[in-house]
């Protein structure tokens, strides 16, 4: 009997979903063609012409800034024999001369210019780069998606607002750091994915030995710990410290809060851990002194390419810009102490997964306290002692692969 | 001088190869610097022009360094158990003496690890080391140039 990928019923997910490579094209074609998809931060664009290159899906596409000032997203793939257009990672362009036969294309991704004589039908507003349906930017961050039916991004992103608007928008926006940590993840891109916004039960088994260090300040048990999902398939991870102890990022909070630039709610809330996943591969993990925006790109069923920024205030001070970048770059980074064991752990899954049998199933089962589900904050909650919010990410995601076009 | 420069280095990889990090930890001054900028996929001068202020792979003082070597010794940090087999050369190594007794020293390494059963990656690049010599040599500064663009788990010391 050939069960479902998703059971919601059995709270059990297929391990096929992490290795075939069927479902990796179609989860292309589906997940990552109708999402919001992030691709850059508005910091990163400082005059008109500024581009940088970035994935959608596993599709390379440059993001620009117009000389109107509006972004374009469009494939850095010539769509004459598909050589790559743009080769610098960041830079700024008026134009973009493919390296290959020199075609010319704008920062809108318009063919404007052919070396050859052609005949007169050629038409080159046909032979423009594969663009983006929709760009559109949430405090500062900037997503597309390659369908045109897609509802706006700020419904997209619905309840989970709330809690990014903690992060991104109570002092002034933000900003990222310069330069990007890349590494290769030898794991499916769901497996972070999913881990980010509601896996809090690795931290005190994968991390600790941070915790045995004195390392980690997390209560899971209190009344600010839970978990939150949303119909869209975002989840998130909120855990309330043991001990309030103030550092120089919590004094550097409480002199936001007394200048009233952030509120009282958000000030408790930016006390305790925040691990996010938006749907389908856009994370966050914040606690303060430390706040990293990553993007886990699927590079094939059992390998992604993680590239990861360190965010802070715009208006920070330096030394707390500092701080962050520090922490970032100790904690979670290639050399990151905790990303260090992250990523150890999902290799060795992932090659395990491929030793399966194709009936092998994953235990999404624990649901402890069911009476916490309702808690005063945005979205679904439910208790951190549950898979709940991992199964809502795996929910969404067979909904939408369940409707590819033209496969069952 | 060169002669025990190499000595020098040669010595401090036997001591990252064999996990003699609290002997290794000896070597470094206390106020080292120790940092390796992520490279950038752009043209030499943009990279170099940019290279302080991208976000870095390392950006270590010797107390963080401790931390990272106290968290191995927990014997609890799982990337490490069992840990990684480490090999590594260092070659090109040139010596100049710059002011206030210090020696900028210059050397490339290639790092072979391996972990588990079959996990292999080579780990290749370029150092810019400031050694002061005072009776002992002590690590002041060292800038790490890896040459890669998008890296692995890094969890080692170069
Ligand atoms: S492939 Fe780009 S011009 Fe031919
Ligand atoms: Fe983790």
């Amino acid at each position: 009997m050939d069960k479902r990928l998703v059971d919601i019923h059995d709270r059990t997910v297929s391990g096929r979903v992490f290795t075939d490579p069927d479902i990796f094209a179609r989860e292309q074609a589906t997940v990552f063609s109708q999402s919001w998809l992030y691709l850059g931060h508005r910091s990163q664009f400082k005059e008109k012409g500024d581009f940088i290159q970035a994935y959608a899906g596993t599709m390379p596409v440059l993001l620009c800034l117009d000389g109107e000032g509006g972004f374009n997203v469009f494939a850095n793939v010539c769509s004459h024999r598909a050589a790559r257009v743009c080769q610098q990672e960041y830079g700024n362009a008026r134009k973009f001369v493919c390296p290959y036969h020199n075609w010319v294309f704008d920062n809108k991704g318009d063919l404007i210019g052919v070396p050859r004589r052609h005949s007169p039908e050629f038409d080159k507003s046909k032979w423009g780069l594969c663009k983006a349906a929709q760009v559109s930017v949430y405090r500062d961050l900037i997503f597309c998606t390659f369908s045109p039916a897609a509802a706006p991004l700020e419904d997209y992103l619905g309840d989970m607002k709330w809690y990014l608007d903690m992060l991104l928008d109570c002092n002034g926006g933000t900003e990222v750091s310069k330069g990007t940590h890349r590494s290769t993840v030898h794991c499916n891109w769901k497996i972070p994915a999913e881990q980010f916004g509601s896996d809090n039960w690795h931290f005190q088994a994968v991390h600790c030995s941070m915790g045995k260090l004195g390392r980690r300040n997390e209560d899971p048990n209190s009344e600010d710990s839970f978990h939150v999902w949303t119909d869209q398939g975002h989840i998130l991870i909120c855990i309330a410290p043991k001990q309030e102890v103030d550092t120089t990022y919590t004094l550097y909070l409480d002199k936001l809060a007394a200048e009233q630039r952030i509120s009282e709610a958000q000030r408790k809330l930016l006390r305790c851990t925040l691990v996010i996943t938006i749907f389908p591969n856009l994370s966050f993990v914040y606690f303060p002194g430390l706040c990293s925006i990553r993007v886990w790109n699927p590079r094939s069923p059992d390998q992604t390419e993680l590239w990861s920024w360190a965010l802070y205030h715009k208006d920070a001070p330096e030394q707390i810009k500092d701080l962050v970048r520090k922490q970032v770059t100790r904690l979670f980074s290639p050399t990151g102490m905790l990303e260090q064991d992250d990523l150890e752990v999902w290799s060795r899954l992932a090659d395990n997964l491929k030793g399966m049998p194709p009936d092998f199933r994953l235990c999404y089962e624990f649901d402890a306290d069911p009476e916490i589900k309702n808690r005063p904050f945005p979205g679904h909650t439910a208790s951190l002692q549950s898979d709940i919010a991992a199964l809502a990410f795996y929910k969404r995601w067979a909904e939408i692969i369940a409707h590819a076009d033209g496969t069952p | 001088m060169i002669h025990d420069i190499e000595r020098l280095l040669f010595h401090e990889a036997h001591l990252l190869d064999s996990g003699r990090y609290r002997e290794w930890l000896e070597l470094l001054a206390l106020n080292l610097r120790y940092w390796a900028p992520v490279r950038a996929n752009v043209s030499r001068a943009q990279e170099k022009q940019d290279e302080t202020q991208r976000l870095p792979l390392f950006d270590e003082n010797k107390a963080s360094l401790i931390l990272r070597v106290d968290r191995l010794d927990t014997e609890l940090a799982w990337t490490e158990i069992p840990p990684t087999r480490t090999r590594r050369f260092i070659s090109n190594i040139t010596a100049d003496t710059e002011q206030d007794g210090l020696v900028l020293v210059r050397s490339n390494f290639m790092v072979f690890r391996s972990r588990s059963f079959r996990e292999e990656w080579l780990v290749v690049g370029c150092r810019e080391d400031k050694w002061s010599t005072g009776g002992k040599w002590l690590l002041r500064e060292r800038k790490i140039l890896v040459d890669h663009c998008t890296v692995e788990n890094l969890s080692l010391f170069l």
